[in-house]
């Protein structure tokens, strides 16, 4: 064979792994990308791409997006058709799913910039210790005890954030359940009101902690 | 998240033990995978160009063209080797990691390797001897391969056979990379030779690496006793 039938099956091969692995994505830029990549490099391309998570680091944000969504859903299910039909709207679910979405997004964002300072989270210990054991000081040791403090705030910022869309799971499984159970009692169910609120304020205080968030990663 | 990520390619630069671990972890590796997919296509592609631009003309574009080529058909042979051997040492290497561990070594080795180009093209105007050109491209190929090296000693999960493993992932690359540059050949063309995007299939490359080592060293007759081709 010539190289140019290699290239050709080669190419063909490629093409058709890319088809299968663009079903799988979601966004139409991730599709691109992976069309792109399978046809170039797909024996390497395809094992990593089927086999293994996406990012195991932003993985944990996706399984809690995936989780509120489904459990949106499923509520809205519930009050359809219903006098409780008011409490959740379409409107104010597309709001939270919105919501949702822009916090599962930062906190991937964040969860890269901390795993990619692991190691110069160790390299500026490793710098302090040598000037504090040095005798030095002054500036010097002042900008690495800042940078320090800015790589550790990081890494407490992405875990508040986490912290927060796990409550907003949770609160968005009881509101579910509570709904369902209001569906098939057939009347309202006490604190029913409240959970909605409650949501509603989670929501945004989501928004406004990315925004804290975002303000303090520029800064850092 | 498949995108190419630049703080990825960062990282392969500035700390290749950090994305060490993330394989090791089987964290990031469809980000790694696709960074380093980009800094190969990208590093080895201007490297070959340079290399092709001491003959120059349509050299330029053939090289360049074929050195990722080269660089991708190594690895897709050298991850499921990596893989069996490691299996064979008892150490747990996924095919993903390992492909994911080849493909991020490659890249920071290409990512030297573009940041050489300028320098290895300058030297090419300086050395004008053709044995020697070709010295000098394979010293830029020495020098990327070093860097690289690092981030694979340290992607190999510890233990005793982590050496024997490192030796193994590099030998099998030197012998599958080199006959598959050999397949691809000409990269720099002597003078006299013909521009062309493939020669004819011919002998391999150790039969090669012998010939020139004669040739090289002015025993001309030593060489034509060899036999092979130009590259």
């Amino acid at each position: 064979m010539t190289f140019v039938v290699y290239l050709v099956v080669y190419l063909g091969l490629g093409t058709l792994v890319a088809i299968v692995l663009t079903r799988r994505e979601s966004s139409p830029s991730e599709r691109v990308t992976t069309a792109l990549l399978a046809v170039v490099a797909w024996p390497l391309w395809a094992p990593i791409a089927s086999f293994s998570s996406r990012d195991p680091e932003t993985h944990v944000e996706d399984d809690l997006e995936r989780r509120i969504h489904a459990s949106l859903d499923e509520a809205l299910d519930a009050v359809r058709g219903s006098p409780l039909e008011a409490l959740l709207t379409e409107q104010s679910v597309g709001a939270i799913r919105a919501s949702v979405r822009r916090a599962a997004m930062r906190v991937a964002e964040l969860t890269r910039t901390v795993a990619r300072n692991e190691a110069e989270t160790s390299q500026t210990k490793h710098r302090i210790a040598t000037i504090e054991r040095e005798g030095g000081g002054g500036r010097t040791l002042v900008t690495a005890r800042v940078h320090l403090d800015n790589l550790a705030k990081l890494s407490l910022l992405l875990a508040n954030e986490r912290a927060a869309l796990l409550e907003l799971a949770d609160l968005c499984d009881a509101l579910r359940s509570q709904l369902v159970l209001a569906r098939f009692a057939g009347s309202s169910v006490d604190g029913l009101a409240d959970l909605v609120d409650e949501l509603d304020a989670r929501v945004e205080g989501l928004d406004s902690a990315l925004a804290t968030v975002v303000s303090d990663v520029r800064a850092a | 998240m498949n995108r190419v990520d630049l703080g990825v390619i960062t990282t392969l630069l500035r700390s290749p033990r950090t994305i060490a671990e993330s394989i090791q972890r089987g964290a990031m590796l469809r980000s790694i995978a696709a960074a380093s997919i980009a800094a190969i296509l990208l590093g080895m592609g201007v490297y070959g160009g340079v290399v092709g631009s001491i003959r120059g003309g349509l050299q330029i574009t053939f090289a360049a063209s074929k050195m990722p080529i080269v660089a991708l058909v190594s690895l897709s042979l050298l991850a499921p080797m990596l893989t069996g051997a490691a299996s064979a040492f008892g150490i747990e290497l996924k095919f993903a990691r390992a492909a994911a561990l080849v493909l991020a070594s490659t890249a920071r080795a290409s990512l030297v390797l573009l940041a050489l180009a300028p320098v290895v093209a300058l030297f090419a105007t300086i050395v004008t001897d053709y044995h020697d050109q070709v010295m000098l491209a394979t010293i830029g190929f020495g020098i990327a391969g070093l860097s690289g090296l690092s981030l694979l000693w340290h992607g190999i999960p510890a233990g005793a056979h982590r050496p024997v493993l490192a030796a193994f992932a590099l030998t099998g690359f030197a012998i599958v990379s080199a006959q598959s540059a050999w397949v691809l050949r000409p990269w720099v063309t002597r003078p006299q030779s013909a521009v062309t995007f493939l020669r004819a299939p011919e002998g391999n490359v150790g039969a090669e690496v012998v010939r020139t080592s004669f040739s090289s060293g002015g025993d001309y007759a030593g060489a034509r006793a060899v036999g092979g081709g130009a590259r």
